[in-house]
Parts: structure tokens; sequence; C-alpha cells
């Protein structure tokens, strides 16, 4: 369980100055420390908050879509009705 | 060194359900780009999935299909990675409890003479992502996210493939399984199939697997098969030149005709999968599990094996019948009631009715050919009434009106002579004209029967029955005695 | 004294009455604002010319006799962290400080289908990341009690918002405390809702397994009446619960109080335990039965909390690329680029850091089954709570161990976080729990008590707190 800042901040897509590697990795040492105490278990099933049976989900019923305009207001650059990259 | 060839295949089949996965915009190909969209497969800050219904129950169908175990419990899981297509950067698919496990795909191989069951791992829900167009001139990417969130479900294999044209059996047995279960339009021109290809080589006797290469979303059935054939060459020569295979992954270019390099064994991919937060966990009674059972046609390769056995036809024309209802309900209407061998009806129906069909431009259900019409018209050829060359005629009348063959034949003078003493006087006077006839057949050159039924015919101004003609001939020029 | 002084339900009941208008009421909001808020700073963004018509829209109606609803014209603040399609959206970050939503979050469509008047986008810390409102990338948030410490986080500009009568009511979000911690401190009253009873739709998410919007007011009353305006399932929302109705109804003489013994602890301020016991005591005097229960696990809260949150919320901010809206840096070289130079000049450090430790904690590369250990413990934790609420009706704690701190002086992350070591466990079982101020300290600094309940009694806590107010408050 080695951490790496670096590795871990490719896999975020984030670049960080020198100063920031030092800062945030003394920071998560601390935390990773706190979170050793939790004791492990045998069972590990996930809690699901809750239950949805298959007649009560949503009816394929075609609603809600935007005009292209409205999909492409917040795009900061676009370019003949496609987002750009 | 001997090698056993291992390929494992992850099919993408897209649903065709009318709304997206998690939200209700269109389930269409093809429109203006970013039009069907809306903040959900946008991924825009604070949307919440919402689950399609039929989504879920064309996953089952499926499932029921392949021989899996449904799982009345299922859930979905977070995939995370970054790339354009990606609205949320991450795929909501199921990785813990997917919908269905296990199962398996039973393909037909050596012209429907041999059977392998193919395993399957599972079958799970998953959402399509947007569409990149790469623009060639400069180097900007073009993203439309009308295909954002499309349901899809994935079927996973088992790596129990063994060579390209098993891989093509495979392909083919779940498109046309979706087709005739009517869970996918099957487009692959439009990308609702695509497919993972995993090949490794592993040496024979021994237990330990090769590495695996990955060519990744092929969209053609053939650009798998070639893609398959194409990597275990190049495989197999590393290994036969000493060297060791690297895991790469590849993607298929139709164009060239080769597998590309993607990527070498990838640091950046880490999916950090977790249960989706923002959905619940999906309960299926039994109950809905039967009902969606008996909604399950005929499949195609039980089709394909029950009209070879049935009918005794080839595997060539079961297969065609058993991708187009229509003429496969018409060929079993006729077939029932027809006296003479299935074989020649399937010839009519796969042959002039397609050939007229196409030509025409019209579709099977626009015609007016009815099964009894066509029936009808083959016994009259099976008992020489019409020839075959007039039943071409024949058929084309009764694909636009519903009118008895008999009448058509007596209209346009089709009907056959058969009568023995008609045809026996028309071939003594022919041959009495043509003395050449039986001097050049006794030398040998038997082809000149074919002049000679020529002439029979004119007389009868084609009416006549040429089998029948060619006997006589046969026994007057052979001189043989009638008893 | 001023129509922005007053409490909602006071200021409805004179719309009733005719004896004030929509429009007057905003009118003294807006003054306070203009006399106040370059100091206090609670708000992103002021929507006054959307207020103004608002209100003259509710007194047109009013004049025509249209009934409307009990919340009408009465000026809201809302957290930016809520999608309000027009308005400009940020989450307090720079990531997203032009994005202007096409649509709306679930409740704001309910706050405008009550005709409440809209006052601004309330500031908080980014992504409702921290716990003094001091991670904010585009305002400073002030307690108004005190210019010269922090609102509280991470609803600080919310809970500012109301303690300094710039707004009626507000709206925050709670995932680990961030409606509870700001109320205490501003010494206003918030509500955390039994997860589910409000919908998330349209919330920008920090932890999906937490995260509730919580109504907050000047009173009991108030934060009672707006609750009931908000809550519900939404088809929308798959994580929305419907209502159960709870078994139990108020009596204080049947009331059994439970003192939360791992909350009154040496870390606690002994004013504010005092103050808390007080609280106690006065309801002890009016009849009920006191306890001291106690709930174990508590030293696992803390980081079973941030193992939870850090991994829903990495992949949460994953979706902010600078493709589709907000920030996007000015010159990459290739895709890769773009998404590093965005999110690295977009985020702020507390985002970075959480999405760091987030996604660590869930890569199959640095192994661990962390986020499964952790919803066992919350499962584990629930049942303890259930428990507890067999020996008593409701729990009541201090909701922070000290009063609002001055600004700066919190600066080790770890600590900042310890701030809401009273909050995590309802969040973590899924519970409601109510705070509110039960009187000053020496500093004549707010003190916030919480009262948490079993899942489903928001009305209990809202009349117990009712009763306080009534009857106990000095």
């Amino acid at each position: 369980m080695a951490f790496d800042v670096l590795r871990v901040g490719e896999l975020a897509r984030f670049e960080f100055t020198e100063e920031e590697v030092k800062k945030f990795d003394g920071h998560i040492k601390e935390m990773l420390r706190m979170i050793s105490i939790i004791p492990e278990v045998l069972e590990t099933e996930a809690m699901v908050a809750n239950k949805v049976r298959l007649s009560d989900l949503r009816e394929d019923v075609p609603q809600g879509s935007w005009d292209s305009f409205d999909v492409l207001a917040n795009a900061p650059k676009k370019k003949s009705g496609f987002f750009v990259v | 060194m001997e090698f056993d060839v291992v390929i494992g295949l992850e099919v993408h089949v897209e649903l065709k359900t009318k709304t997206k996965m998690y939200c209700g915009c269109k389930n269409e190909f093809g429109g203006v780009a970013n039009s069907h969209c809306c903040e959900i497969c946008l991924g825009m800050p604070g949307v919440l999935p919402n689950i399609n219904k039929r989504a879920i129950e064309y996953a089952i169908k499926a499932g029921l299909a392949f021989n899996c175990k449904i799982n009345t419990s299922t859930k979905l899981d977070r995939k995370n990675y970054f790339y354009p297509d990606l609205a949320k950067s991450y795929q909501i698919s199921q990785k813990e409890q997917p919908l269905c496990v296990g199962g398996f795909v039973e393909i037909l191989l050596d012209g429907g003479t041999k059977e392998k069951r193919i395993r399957l791992v599972q079958i799970h829900v998953e959402e399509d992502a947007g569409k990149i167009i790469h623009m060639p001139e400069s180097d900007e990417i073009f993203v439309d996210f009308n295909r954002s969130g499309v349901p899809l479900i994935e079927i996973v294999s088992e790596p129990d493939l063994c060579s390209p044209s098993e891989v093509k059996a495979f392909l083919e047995t779940i498109r046309n399984t979706a087709l005739c279960l009517g869970i996918s339009d099957c487009k692959m021109q439009e990308g609702s199939l695509r497919a993972d290809v995993n090949i490794s080589l592993k040496q024979k006797g021994s237990s330990k697997f090769g590495t695996r290469c990955e060519i990744k979303n092929v969209g053609s059935i053939n650009g798998a098969t070639r893609a398959a054939e194409c990597e275990i060459k190049r495989q197999k020569e590393v290994i036969s030149s000493g060297g060791e295979v690297e895991q790469v992954t590849f993607r298929w270019d139709e164009t060239l005709n080769e597998n590309m390099v993607m990527r070498k064994k990838d640091k950046s991919v880490d999916y950090g999968f977790f249960a989706e937060p923002d959905l619940p966990q999906v309960e299926i009674l039994n109950e809905e599990i039967e009902e969606i059972k008996t909604s399950i046609c005929e499949l195609p390769n039980q089709k394909i094996r029950r009209l070879m056995a049935d009918y005794k036809l080839p595997y060539a024309d079961a297969y065609l019948l058993m991708e187009d209802d229509e003429k496969n309900a018409m060929f079993e209407a006729v077939a029932a009631d027809f006296s003479g061998e299935p074989k020649k009806v399937a010839n009519w129906i796969l042959g002039d009715l397609t050939r007229i069909l196409n030509k025409q431009n019209i579709s099977f259900a626009d015609s007016k050919l009815t099964a009894k019409n066509l029936e009808k018209m083959l016994e009259m050829i099976e008992n020489n009434s019409i020839s075959n060359t007039a039943g071409k005629t024949i058929i084309e009348v009764l694909m636009k009106q519903d009118v008895h063959p008999e009448t058509i034949a007596k209209q346009q003078g089709l009907l056959q002579q058969s009568d023995q003493s008609v045809l026996e006087d028309v071939v003594r006077e022919v041959l009495l004209e043509n003395t050449h006839v039986p001097e050049l057949f006794k030398k040998g050159k038997t082809n000149i029967l074919g002049f000679a039924v020529g002439e029979c015919m004119k007389r009868l101004k084609g009416s006549g029955n040429p089998t029948l003609i060619k006997e006589i001939l046969l026994k007057q020029i052979q001189g043989s005695v009638e008893v | 004294m001023e129509l922005s002084e007053l409490t909602a339900k006071e200021l409805s009941q004179m719309l009733r009455k005719r004896t004030c208008s929509a429009s007057e009421i905003l009118e003294s909001v807006l003054q306070q604002i203009q006399e106040k808020e370059s100091d206090i700073g609670a708000y992103i963004t002021l929507t006054e010319d959307l207020a103004k018509k608002q209100a003259q829209k509710v007194d047109e109606k009013l004049a025509k006799g249209v009934e409307l609803a009990e919340l009408a014209g009465i000026p809201i603040a809302v957290k930016d962290v809520i999608c309000t399609k027009g308005i400009l959206t940020t989450a307090g970050s720079k990531i997203l400080e032009n994005f202007v939503p096409q649509y709306n979050a679930t409740v704001f469509n309910k706050v405008l289908a009550a005709n409440m008047v809209v006052v601004g986008k309330a500031n908080l810390d980014e992504f409702a990341m921290g716990t003094t409102c001091e991670s904010s990338a585009l305002r400073f948030t002030k307690n108004p009690r005190d210019l010269t410490r922090v609102p509280g986080g991470s609803s600080g500009g919310s809970a500012a918002a109301v303690a300094g009568n710039e707004a009626i009511l507000a709206l925050g979000s709670d995932t680990g405390g961030s409606v509870r911690l700001p109320a205490a401190f501003c010494g206003v009253v918030g509500l955390r809702p039994t997860y589910g009873r409000v919908s998330r739709y349209g919330v920008i998410p920090l932890a999906s397994s937490f995260d509730q919007v919580g109504p907050m007011g000047k009173t009991v009353g108030d934060v009672r009446m707006l609750f009931n305006a908000i809550a519900g399932e939404d088809p929308k929302d798959m994580t929305t619960i419907p209502n159960k109705k709870f078994e139990k109804s108020f009596d204080i003489k049947k009331l059994t109080l439970g003192i939360y013994k791992e909350q009154f602890n040496e870390h606690v301020d002994p004013e504010i335990s005092a103050s808390v016991m007080k609280m106690v005591e006065s309801f002890k005097e009016h009849g009920a039965t006191i306890k001291e229960i106690s709930v174990p696990y508590s030293e696992y809260f803390l980081p079973l909390y941030q193992i939870i949150l850090t991994i829903e919320a990495a992949s949460n901010l994953a979706r902010h690329d600078g493709i589709r809206y907000g920030h996007r840096t000015q010159e990459f070289k290739d895709v890769e680029e773009l998404y590093c130079k965005t999110r690295s000049e977009g985020f702020g450090p507390e985002p970075k850091r959480r999405i760091i430790l987030g996604t660590f904690l869930s890569s199959a590369e640095f192994g661990g089954a962390y986020r499964k250990k952790a919803f066992y413990w919350m499962q584990k934790i629930a049942e303890a709570y259930d428990n507890a609420f067999k020996e008593c009706d409701l729990l009541i704690s201090p909701m922070s161990c000290s009063h609002a701190f001055k600004v700066g002086e919190l600066v080790d992350p770890i600590k900042i976080y310890a701030l809401d070591l009273c909050a995590f466990g309802a969040s973590l079982a899924s519970i409601p729990a109510l705070a509110l101020p039960c009187g000053l300290d020496s500093s004549n600094l707010p003190i916030g008590t919480q009262i948490i309940g079993p899942k489903y009694s928001e009305k209990f806590l809202f009349d117990v707190g009712e009763f306080y107010e009534a009857h106990c408050k000095t």
C-alpha cells in the first residue's frame, strides 16, 4: 500500500508543483494512518442503500432532450454543432 | 512448436430501446450531432441516472436465450476512466452482481454439421459513450454525445474459441439471436455490434496460458475474423523467432486490413470500480423472468438445425431462411402441402422469388404471392403440367395477383402438352423430316437430341413437356417396340 | 423591528393579513445586503432583479385573493451547489466559475413552485469540502456575529445570510455536518434530513451516499416549514425514499432524552458542554427523562467518513475535464494535457487533496477493499444507533467542540476535518439531526446543540426543538 503522489495524480489527471507534492504527501500519509485503525472484516458485502423492483423502473418513453443550441451553451469550444477538443 | 489458439470475446450489443439507459433521450442513430442529449447523458453537474426498464428486460431476454442464470438481485457499478467521449468520466456498468451469469452460446461449424458450445462468463448491462471524430486537417477532435448513454449489453465469453472461423460463427450467432429476439437491430455499420477480441497462444500440452493481446472495438464480423487471423499469425511469428509476446492493445483498421497498436501495457488505466451510490439494487421476480421467457421465439441455430433435419435442406439454405422470417414462413407453409422435395420449394423462394423482389425493389409483404398459389404452381411443375421455365413467368404474375396458377398458364398458353399420343405424333414427324438425327445419335453424338427436342417444341409452340418428348425420341430412335 | 429581522412564520402571517407586502419584505432584506454584504460576503451571486419580479408576482396574486403556499414571498438564499437554470452555479470553485445550468435542481423547482423569493446563490467551501467556508475560491464569508470569525462550513454563506438577515431562510447541503456546523457557529437552526427524504437531483455532489439538502432558518418552526416544502420522493433521484410515519408523537412528560456520552468528551469546550447540559436540565424540569447513552465505534467515524467521501467525490468530480462546460486551460498539446492543466488550474487544494485520497483508495493498483469495508462498518453504526434509540427517543450532544474560530486560525486539514466529529455519526447512519442554538458563551458567540433522531423522525425533532424555543430558552 505504498502511496505515490505523482502516480495517483496521474490517475486523477493533475499536475503538481514540488511544493504541492510535499504538502499532499504529508497530509495523505497522515490520513492513511488514521484510516488504518479500522479493523479488517471477513465479510465485506457492500451495503446498498435501497432496492427497486423491476416493475417500478422508468418506462421507455422519450422525453427531456434539449435543443443542440442548449447542449452546447456551456461548451468552452464548439464548432459546427460539436464539442471540440 | 505446436500451439493452441486461445480466443475470448467481449461483444457489445446496442439495445434498440426507444430511450437511453439512464435518461429519456431518444436512442436513435444518426440525426444532427448533439440533438438527442440532455443534462444526464451530458454528465452535467448534479445530475442522476434513471434506469430504463425495457433495457433490463431486453438484457434478461438475451441472458435467457444464452442459457445464463438471471440474478434476481442485480446492481450497478462505476467504471472510472478519462476519455473525451465519456461524459461523466465514468461508465455505469456491472462488475460484482451482473444481471446474467454463466451460460453458453452454441455455434454451428463446418456447414452446420458440427456444434460447439462456447461458455459465457456473464452478460451485463452498461451504457455507450459518445462518438469522437478526428479532423484530418487539424489536431482537433470533435465530440458528439448522441450515442452517450445508449443501452448496451456486454456478452463476455470464456476463452473457449480456437480459430477465426469460430469467432465468425460466434459473432453471427450473437447477431442472429439478437435480431430474432428483437432486442437489437444489429446494424454493424451503425455500430450496434462491436467486439473486443482477446488472443493468446498456448503451447500444446502446456497448462500455462500465453500473454494475451487485445484488439478493441472491431465493428464488423469479417473484421473480427480477419483481425484474429492477423494476430494469431503475428504471435506465432514472434514466438517462432525466439521472442516473447508482450501485452499489446490493438485496434483493427478496416481499410488497411491490419491491427494497429493502440497502446502497450497501459499504465494509466485503473478503473477503480465501486458500487454506484446513485442507483438502488434492482430486484427481479421469478414470474417476471418466466414472462420474458415465454416471449422468446425459436432461436436461430435451433431453427437452422430443425430446417436441415426436418426438410433435408443444406446448411446454406437453412441459414438464409433463418435470416428471413417471412420467407421461412412461406417455405414451411408450402412444404407442408407440397408432394415433392422441400429443397425445390427452397430453391424457388431463395432463388426466383428473391431475385424478383430485389429487381422490383419491393418487400415480401408488398407482393401478392400466397403460399397456396406457390404450392399449386410447384405441384403443376412436379406433375409436368408446366415446365420450370413456364413457372418463372407464372410466378411474376402471382406476385401481382392472387389467382390460380392454372388460370395464368391457360391464359398464356403455358400448359404443357403431356398427352402421350400427341407427342408421339410430333416426334415421328420431326424424325421423318430430320433423318440426320437418328444417324448422328447412333454414331454417338447424343447431344443432337437437344436439337430434336427443340424442333418438337417449335411444332408444339413451346407447350410440350420436354422430358416426355426426350423419352419418346429415345424410344423411337432406338426403335424399341411398345408392348 | 425590521421586516428582515422577523421569522418566516411571522412574515407569512403578515402577508396573509396584508399588513406587509412581499416587495416590502424583500426591500428590507436588500437593505441589509446593501449595508452588510461587503462585510459578510454571504453571496457569490445576487439575483436582485429576479427576486423583485418574484415578490411583485406574489403581491399581485395575493391582491387577487389567490391561495398561495405558506412560504410564498419569503426571501431565501440558495447554496451554490444547487443548480439554478439561467443563474450562475459555481460550487464555490474556479472550475465552474462561468457555469450557467440549463436545468433546475428538483429542490429549486420546489422553491419556485412555492413562490419563494430567491435572493441569491450563497457562498460555500469549494465543492462543499470544508468546515470553515475558507476554502471557497470565489468569495470570503465572515460570521455576522463576529466579523473576525468564520461562519463555519461548508454551507457558510447560507448560515451567514440567515444570521445576518440577508435572507429569511436558506438551503444548504449537509454531507458530514455542512448544514449543522455553520448553523451552530452562526446561531441559526439547520436540519440534516434522513438520507433520501430530499431530492439530490441537480445538487452538485460531494459524497453521493451522504449528501442531503438541508433547510436553514432562524427558528425551528421556520426550518420545519422549509423542510415540508422541499421534502418528498423524486422520480429523477432513485435514492429518494417515501416518507414513513414516525410512530412516536411528542409529549415532554414521556420524552426520554439520551445524553450522547462519546460526544461530551475532553475536546469539547467546557462552556459548550455546560450550555448543552443546561438545555438538558430544562427538559428534565419539564418532565423529560434523561439517560446517558453510549454509541460505540465513534473512533471510526472520521476515517470511515473520509474513505467513502473521498472515493465518491473523486469519481463525482472527474467529469470536470474542460470539454462540455466550465473552466478550460488556454494552451495544451493533447487531450491528456488538457485534462491535467484544466483540473490543476480549476480545483483548489482541498478538492485536490480529497480527490487524490479517493483515487488512491479506490484504485485496484493500490489494493484494498476500502469502500466495502467502510460500508460494512456503516451498517454496524446504523445498528448501533438503532440500539441507542431503543433506550431513548433522541440523542443530544454539542454540535461542535468549540465556538467559531478566528479567520485563518485553523490550518491543519486534519484539525479542520475534526470540527465535524459530532456530525459524522448521523451521516454514517443515514439518520436526521437538528442543530439549534442553545445560548451564547462568554465571548458572546453562539453555542449550538444537536438533537439526533431515528430515521423519519424529522417532525419529532421539530416538535422537541419548538418546545425548547417556547419553554426553555433563556
